[in-house]
């Protein structure tokens, strides 16, 4: 997220001893001035910083200012810091459309994915498949199947939040599975089928 | 063919009494090649290829204004996006040094305005666009002929309401360095929509990427000829009245193809365009809004004031395609306030509002031009004042631009003097009613449909 930071922005940061801005952010020579002059300390983050620091762009919490006098209350009231919103905006509107098609089975933090199994009928598909997910800590959500004639067919709403596999290790293993039993299985992040079919 | 006494009476006449000219000569330039990522080098090339070629252009406009005898205002120069070649600037290397380089090449070569201290970020800012963009009020405070343009829009990719925000603070910053001129620094800085990239006129020239290493263009002029024949057809009716600012159109376009042909020649620049755009100056009888008050208007603003100038620029516009082999530039009618004196006429008998002014720009170029407003206007109302202006140009798939002096210190009813080129005008009132929340969501509004045009 790039940005620029004006006079204009830094004049509502009064209340901050120090503020941490994202990567890449370029400040005006004025509000440089007007920081300084007011002493708030400045830092631009670094780049993984951005990836996972929720604190960037807010002013930092009362236990790391150099003097006790303000706090991260007093700044949060004024909604001071408009400057790095944009990349987490853009999450949080595809976090709601997720929620919002969840048709109340998700809660946040989840990772849902769907797994599909189709091929010919026999004995111990679903056990292979559901002791495998078992093993790796990946909590069944929903389990729909049906047969049409010999043609099996089984879809399974997981949640893959708490698994110690990565995604790829896990879709790879369920795929093996279904060579071992000649069946055709699938494992895919579920927000594919939320983008394809709402709107 | 042989000339009749009273058609050379006639160019004597548009020259002497109607204030004809040709508003200026640019020559494009591209800069590409003096990228670096040490500042002071790469300034150093600036000026050295700048010079090069600045002191010739003054020389062979001279001669062309002595050889023809019409007067030939500005001898100009835009170049290429300085936030391209911000790029290649090492970090914590100074972008500002670049825009001090072009100011120092261009005093030195007697050229009283460059352009091109300039970003095009309607999608998103490059490394070098952020670098530009902060440092544009620094470099406005600090330079005299530089001017600064940034694109925040096209109908092409939608309008980058990010970019917006920060304009609105960065037109602000720049006033409050100018304070002791009265924010002039504003009067150099544009922001756009749909900018077209081989403008000859100032303060939004520059010399795009699809543009050749080195190009003249021509800004014609003459609100003056136009109101002239106006005034002539005083009883008629507006298509009689409409076909006579064509054939007006023609005769001046024809002498900027005449120039512009012959600097191209003498230069060895390819010849780019003849921008057919009716520019005011401060001077009596320079007015566009005359023009519109001849065609019947008491005042400029009036009811029938979008319709009139409507009617006008689209007669000018088709007198001048018929006369210039390639039209260019933004082409439109220019209605700078402070540079205008009968739009300032108009403002001082408050005939005419920033509201109505906007509605005009929806017929004509250039947007909101030498707006002088008060200095106590907030940052995101400016912001909220270039959103609408940016929005006209995006949805009617033209250029539009906002140059806007929040005036510090001054309040609605003060005039304010900016100097000979820029002119004075009256402080305009704002609608106090705030738009924070809504410039400050950010984020691009998406473009427009380019078919259901209604």
């Amino acid at each position: 997220m790039h940005t620029i930071v004006t006079l204009h922005d830094v004049r509502h940061w009064t209340a901050c001893r120090s503020v941490i801005l994202h990567p890449g952010t370029v400040l005006t020579s004025s509000a440089r001035q007007w920081l300084a002059e007011h002493q708030v300390a400045v830092q631009i983050a670094e780049a993984d910083q951005h990836a996972t620091g929720e604190r960037v762009g807010q002013p930092m919490q009362k236990s790391e200012l150099s003097s006790g006098e303000v706090t991260q209350d007093k700044v949060i009231d004024r909604e001071p810091v408009s400057v790095p919103q944009g990349a987490a905006r853009e999450t949080d509107l595809l976090r709601d459309d997720l929620q919002a098609d969840a048709s109340g089975d998700a809660a946040a933090g989840m990772q849902r994915a769907i797994i599909t199994v189709l091929g010919k009928d026999r004995v111990g598909i679903i056990a292979r498949v559901t002791s495998l997910l078992a093993a790796a800590h990946v909590n069944i959500l929903d389990i729909n199947q049906t047969l049409f004639g010999d043609l099996f067919s089984m879809n399974m709403a997981v949640d893959i939040s708490a698994a110690d596999v990565p995604f790829a290790e896990l879709k790879a293993a369920v795929e093996d599975a279904g060579v071992e039993l000649q069946v055709k299985v699938l494992m895919q992040r579920r927000a594919v089928f939320d983008y394809m079919h709402r709107v | 063919m042989t000339i009749s006494a009273q058609e050379i009476l006639e160019t004597i006449r548009m020259i002497e009494v109607e204030n004809f000219d040709i508003r200026t000569v640019t020559l494009g330039m591209n800069l590409l090649g003096c990228a670096r990522p040490r500042a002071n080098e790469a300034a150093a090339l600036i000026r050295d290829r700048i010079l090069d070629h600045a002191a010739r252009l003054v020389k062979v406009v001279d001669d062309i204004q002595a050889e023809y005898g019409v007067p030939i205002i500005n001898r100009r120069i835009a170049v290429t996006p300085i936030a391209l070649l911000a790029n290649a600037l090492a970090p914590g290397e100074e972008c500002a040094e670049l825009g001090r380089a072009l100011d120092e090449s261009a005093r030195a070569a007697g050229i009283n305005f460059i352009g091109g201290y300039s970003a095009l970020v309607e999608k998103g800012y490059t490394l070098g666009d952020q670098r530009l963009i902060a440092s544009i009020p620094e470099v406005l405070a600090q330079t005299e002929t530089v001017c600064s343009s940034v694109n925040v829009a096209s109908s092409r990719v939608g309008i980058n309401m990010d970019a917006i925000r920060v304009m609105g603070g960065i037109v602000k910053e720049t006033a409050e360095l100018t304070q002791d001129k009265n924010g002039a620094g504003c009067a150099k800085l544009v922001v756009f929509a749909n900018v077209p990239e081989d403008n000859p006129f100032m303060a939004g020239a520059m010399h795009g990427v699809g543009q050749p290493e080195l190009v003249i263009n021509i800004g014609v002029s003459g609100p003056g000829v136009v109101l002239d024949t106006v005034r002539k057809q005083r009883s008629r009716d507006l298509g009689v009245l409409a076909e006579a600012i064509k054939r007006t159109a023609f005769k001046i376009t024809r002498v900027g193809q005449l120039v512009g042909q012959e600097a191209s020649q003498r230069l060895g620049v390819q010849f780019g365009v003849v921008d057919l755009s009716l520019a005011p100056t401060p001077a009596v009888g320079d007015s566009v809004a005359d023009i519109l008050e001849a065609m019947g208007l008491e005042k400029c603003g009036a009811p029938g004031t979008t319709a009139a100038l409507a009617m006008l620029i689209d007669a000018v516009k088709k007198g001048g395609a018929m006369a210039s082999s390639y039209v260019g530039g933004l082409s439109g009618a220019f209605i700078p306030v402070s540079e205008d004196a009968g739009m300032v006429r108009a403002v001082e008998q408050g005939a005419l509002t920033l509201e109505k002014l906007e509605a005009m720009t929806a017929v004509c170029s250039v947007g909101l031009d030498m707006v002088v407003i008060p200095g106590d206007t907030s940052a995101d109302t400016i912001s909220g004042i270039i959103a609408d202006e940016i929005a006209i140009g995006v949805i009617n798939h033209k250029t539009t631009g906002v140059r806007i002096v929040p005036a510090p210190g001054r309040h609605v009813g003060d005039v304010v003097d900016f100097g000979d080129l820029l002119g004075s005008g009256p402080v305009m009132p704002v609608n106090r009613f705030q738009c924070s929340d809504f410039v400050n969501r950010g984020g691009r509004i998406p473009a427009p449909l380019h078919s259901l045009r209604n």
